[in-house]
């Protein structure tokens, strides 16, 4: 007889075994275990209008690297870069103005209707973060941003941030909404992020949410004594033009990527890649937590305390050294590679003299290929 | 002009009050790169199917996600793209040096289109929407630059 795997998500399996447990009938979440199916899951709580106003705010570096991006494209002949180069390369120059702001600069992009990028895609306003139900928390880098993530309700997610004035019809750039100063958000958001957003805009319909306070109806219910900080908000349908709240009110089904909660566009990686790494966690745990550790710590310190002038150098040399070390493996591999697969013009024949005999494909090269030979291990 | 990472960075128009935490994202990016732990999940990413300027745009960007989203979103997000150009370019550099011509120079730029294409679609701001805010910045800037009062506000009042 051939069995049936049947794959249900964490949603399903937890609702299920709150009604019906399965199994062990001493053990399950109600006592504490947490061995839910292993998701991987990418992103911290950011709501649409946090989204948008991020979105913003990336998009002004194009400024910072307009020079830069005018560069390679001239250089690899990339029309659009050329292209990115030539408009936003006088953004520099203004960028290190006294006095030039960040939100200066996004004052500069016109009136563009930001949130609309998500439409249709942007899922749920909260997305969850990187998690494995059975390690987490040894993993370092996955789980440790689950914590943020608890919470359905989007406007307390928003008001969390200090994001105000949300729909109050004002331009959709709202001033300086990247101030770095403002102490209120981290992103430094004090005034309107998404006023211009209307009625039908399917992110206007979060954001007025937002704006009022109110939860969005049928937002996910959200148990607060969940303990791996995961959210059930996230429809994440790449067609739900609502915002991707679940109608139901239930916890919501990703019609996305298996294994994907939620599908905060702004936030959320290849998911082959963090499947990727899911899967590396858990065969490297050892590796991971040192990896997770090293990583989350230098984060930790890197922002926005800092790291002293010693510590950044000693950072740097390590990764200056690490750098040399990949390459050298690299290049040694390279090298192995290149000498077995070594092909020898046949036309060179009247050379008598063979190098590397003992190698079987290398059997007329003579001299004048094993200059060549030699050189392009000298230019490798 | 050869593209490496110093000529790429020697470009970049930093701020003052940004160089301190763009030298560090950039520093983060290369461990997460090039430490050993970690290096085999982008040697597997690269490995995968598709074109390398494809894998190499999208795996940068997915990276730079992933710090940003480490740093608990502190990190200025203005710094994401030109950080995310040079570490692209650092990584281009190193795969190149590894084995001659993996990404060679067109590939270099369309990956680096795709991450900021990318990085830009994930926040929210696709393509076309992008192009016109750069067209709306070039124009400001050019009234600016010319000294022409209340150019900041022109487009977007």
């Amino acid at each position: 007889m051939r069995h049936k795997q049947i794959h249900i998500s964490l949603s399903q399996s937890r609702a299920w075994s709150s009604e019906i447990p399965i199994g062990n009938p001493h053990g399950g979440p109600a006592y504490g275990e947490k061995c839910g199916p292993a998701v991987a899951v990418v992103g911290l709580a950011m709501s649409v209008s946090e989204v948008a106003a991020v979105g913003l705010t990336l998009a002004s570096g194009l400024a910072l690297a307009g020079s830069a991006l005018g560069v390679i494209g001239m250089v690899t002949g990339n029309q659009t870069l050329g292209m990115i180069g030539g408009l936003m390369g006088m953004g520099g120059a203004l960028a290190n103005m006294t006095g030039f702001s960040g939100g200066q600069i996004t004052d500069m992009f016109g009136q563009t209707d930001v949130g609309a990028g998500l439409t249709g895609d942007a899922g749920a306003a909260i997305d969850t973060g990187v998690t494995d139900a059975a390690s987490n928390t040894a993993a370092g880098l996955a789980g440790s941003n689950a914590p943020v993530a608890a919470g359905g309700n989007v406007a307390s997610q928003a008001s969390t941030t200090g994001v105000t004035g949300i729909g109050d019809g004002n331009s959709i750039l709202g001033g300086n909404m990247m101030n770095p100063n403002d102490a209120l958000s981290p992103y430094g958001s004090s005034s309107n992020a998404l006023g211009q957003a209307s009625a039908a805009d399917a992110t206007g319909t979060v954001s007025s949410a937002v704006a009022t306070g109110q939860q969005v109806p049928g937002a996910a219910a959200v148990t607060p004594t969940d303990q791996v900080g995961m959210n059930y908000s996230a429809a994440g349908s790449g067609t739900d033009t609502t915002g991707g709240v679940s109608p139901s009110g239930t916890y919501g089904p990703s019609s996305g990527t298996p294994g994907i909660i939620g599908s905060n566009a702004a936030t959320q990686a290849d998911p082959s890649l963090w499947q990727k790494f899911a899967q590396w966690t858990k065969d490297n745990p050892e590796l991971t937590k040192m990896a997770g550790n090293g990583i989350s710590e230098m984060m930790k310190q890197m922002f926005p305390s800092g790291l002293t002038k010693a510590q950044e150098e000693q950072a740097a040399a390590y990764a200056a050294y690490l750098r040399q070390k990949t390459t050298i493996e690299g290049q040694q591999a390279a090298n192995a590679n290149n000498a077995s697969q070594l092909n020898v013009n046949p036309q060179v024949t009247g050379n008598s003299q063979t190098v590397y005999a003992n190698n079987p494909q290398v059997t007329t090269g003579g001299i004048l290929a094993s200059n060549r030979f030699a050189t392009s291990l000298r230019t490798a | 002009m050869d593209l490496n990472t110093q000529n790429i960075s020697s470009k970049m128009t930093i701020p003052p009050q940004l160089k301190g935490a763009y030298q560090r994202i950039v520093l983060a990016g290369q461990k997460f790169l090039y430490d050993p732990s970690t290096r085999d999940i982008i040697k597997q990413q690269l490995a995968g199917p598709g074109p390398i300027d494809q894998k190499l745009g999208q795996g940068i960007s997915d990276m730079m996600i992933m710090l940003f989203n480490k740093s608990n979103h502190t990190m200025p997000p203005q710094l994401i793209i030109p950080a995310g150009v040079e570490l692209l370019i650092d990584a281009a550099e190193f795969l190149n040096k590894a084995a001659p011509n993996t990404v060679p120079k067109e590939a270099i730029g369309s990956a680096t289109e795709a991450m900021i294409f990318t990085l830009l679609q994930k926040f929210g701001i696709p393509k076309d929407k992008a192009m016109q805010m750069m067209h709306n910045f070039h124009q400001n800037a050019q009234k600016m630059n010319a000294g022409a009062p209340g150019a900041q506000t022109a487009s977007g009042a």
